[in-house]
C-alpha cells in the first residue's frame, strides 16, 4: 500500500482539529445566516410576499398550476420549502401538480439565505441566484409540456 | 411587534442549533477520514467521474455534505477548506453551481413525496441538470484568461 496513516497525530488531536474547524465554519455561517434570518422573518411578518404573489397568480397556468400556488412559490423562493408546503397543502393539488411544484421549488428556494451563503463561499452569487431562478421556472414550464395528464 | 421578536429569536436559536449539531460532526468526520487516509481512498475511486464534470478531489466532501444536508452545510465545510487553501475560488463556484441545483435532496424529496409527488421526477432532472450545467460552467471559466 502507499502512504500509511500519519502516526504522529493521535485520534484525539485529529478530533480536536476537526472541532476547531467546525467552530470556525459554524461562526462563519452564524455571521451570515443570523442577519438574513431576521430580514426574512421581517418580510414574513409584514406580509409583503402575499402582495407579490397576487401579481404572479395569472402566470401559474404556464406551469400547469392553479393560481393559488403563486403564494407557495413566492414563500418557497423567499423563505423555505416548509413555508411553501404549508401554503399549498390545503389546495387539493394533483400528483402532477405537486411534482411540478417540487421540481421548481427543489431547484429554486430559500434564495435570501442561500444566496448569502454562496456569497460567503466567494462563489459568484450574482450567477448562482439568476441561474437557479431561470432553471427552476424553465423546468416547471418544460415539465408541464412533457408530463402526461395523470401521473 | 412582540410576536415578531419572539418568533424570530426562537426560530434563529433553533436554526443555529441545528447548524451547530450538523456542522460539528461533519467537520470532525472530515478531519478523521483525512487523518486516516479514508477520504483519499474513496476519492481516488470516484475521481475520474468527478473530474469530467470539472471538480477537484478536495471538493468531494463539501459536495457530499451539501447533497445530503443542504447547501449551507456544504458551504460550511467548504468555507473551512477555503481557509486552509485547499479549495480555489473557481472550485467554490463549481460546487455552488452543482449544489445550487441539487442539494438537501433527501429532505426536499421526502417533503414533496409526502404531498403526492413522484420521487424520481423530483430527483433525476435536478441531478442531470446539475451535472450538465456544472460541466458547462467548468469549461466556460476554464477558457477565461486569468
Amino acid at each position: 500500500m502507499s502512504t500509511a496513516r500519519p502516526a504522529e497525530r493521535s485520534l484525539l488531536r485529529i478530533v480536536l482539529e476537526g472541532a476547531r474547524q467546525g467552530m470556525y465554519s459554524f461562526f462563519a455561517l452564524l455571521k451570515i445566516m443570523a442577519p438574513v434570518y431576521v430580514f426574512v422573518s421581517l418580510l414574513k411578518h409584514l406580509e409583503i410576499l402575499g402582495v407579490i404573489s397576487d401579481h404572479l397568480t395569472p402566470y401559474m397556468k404556464y406551469f400547469g398550476l392553479p393560481g393559488g400556488t403563486a403564494l407557495a412559490i413566492v414563500l418557497g423562493w423567499a423563505i423555505n420549502i416548509y413555508a411553501a408546503i404549508a401554503a399549498f397543502a390545503g389546495l387539493g393539488l394533483t400528483a402532477r401538480q405537486v411534482t411540478i411544484l417540487g421540481v421548481m421549488l427543489g431547484i429554486s428556494h430559500t434564495h435570501f439565505m442561500e444566496t448569502a451563503v454562496v456569497a460567503r463561499m466567494n462563489a459568484r452569487p450574482w450567477v448562482i441566484f439568476p441561474l437557479r431562478m431561470i432553471v427552476g421556472l424553465a423546468m416547471g414550464f418544460l415539465l408541464n409540456l412533457l408530463l402526461p395528464e395523470t401521473l | 411587534m412582540i410576536d415578531f421578536v419572539v418568533d424570530t429569536s426562537l426560530g434563529l436559536i433553533k436554526l443555529l442549533g441545528l447548524v451547530f449539531v450538523i456542522i460539528m460532526p461533519l467537520m470532525i468526520a472530515l478531519e478523521v477520514s483525512r487523518g486516516y487516509g479514508i477520504l483519499e481512498r474513496i476519492v481516488k475511486r470516484i475521481a475520474p467521474a468527478i473530474e469530467i464534470v470539472g471538480f477537484k478531489k478536495d471538493s468531494v466532501f463539501p459536495l457530499l455534505a451539501g447533497i445530503l444536508f443542504g447547501i449551507s452545510y456544504g458551504a460550511g465545510v467548504l468555507i473551512g477548506e477555503t481557509k486552509k487553501g485547499r479549495i480555489s475560488g473557481d472550485q467554490a463556484f463549481l460546487v455552488a453551481v452543482f449544489l445550487g441545483l441539487f442539494h438537501a435532496v433527501i429532505e426536499d424529496t421526502l417533503l414533496f413525496v409526502a404531498q403526492g409527488a413522484v420521487w424520481w421526477i423530483l430527483v433525476l432532472p435536478r441531478f442531470l441538470l446539475a451535472i450538465v450545467l456544472t460541466g458547462i460552467a467548468a469549461r466556460t471559466i476554464g477558457r477565461r484568461p486569468k
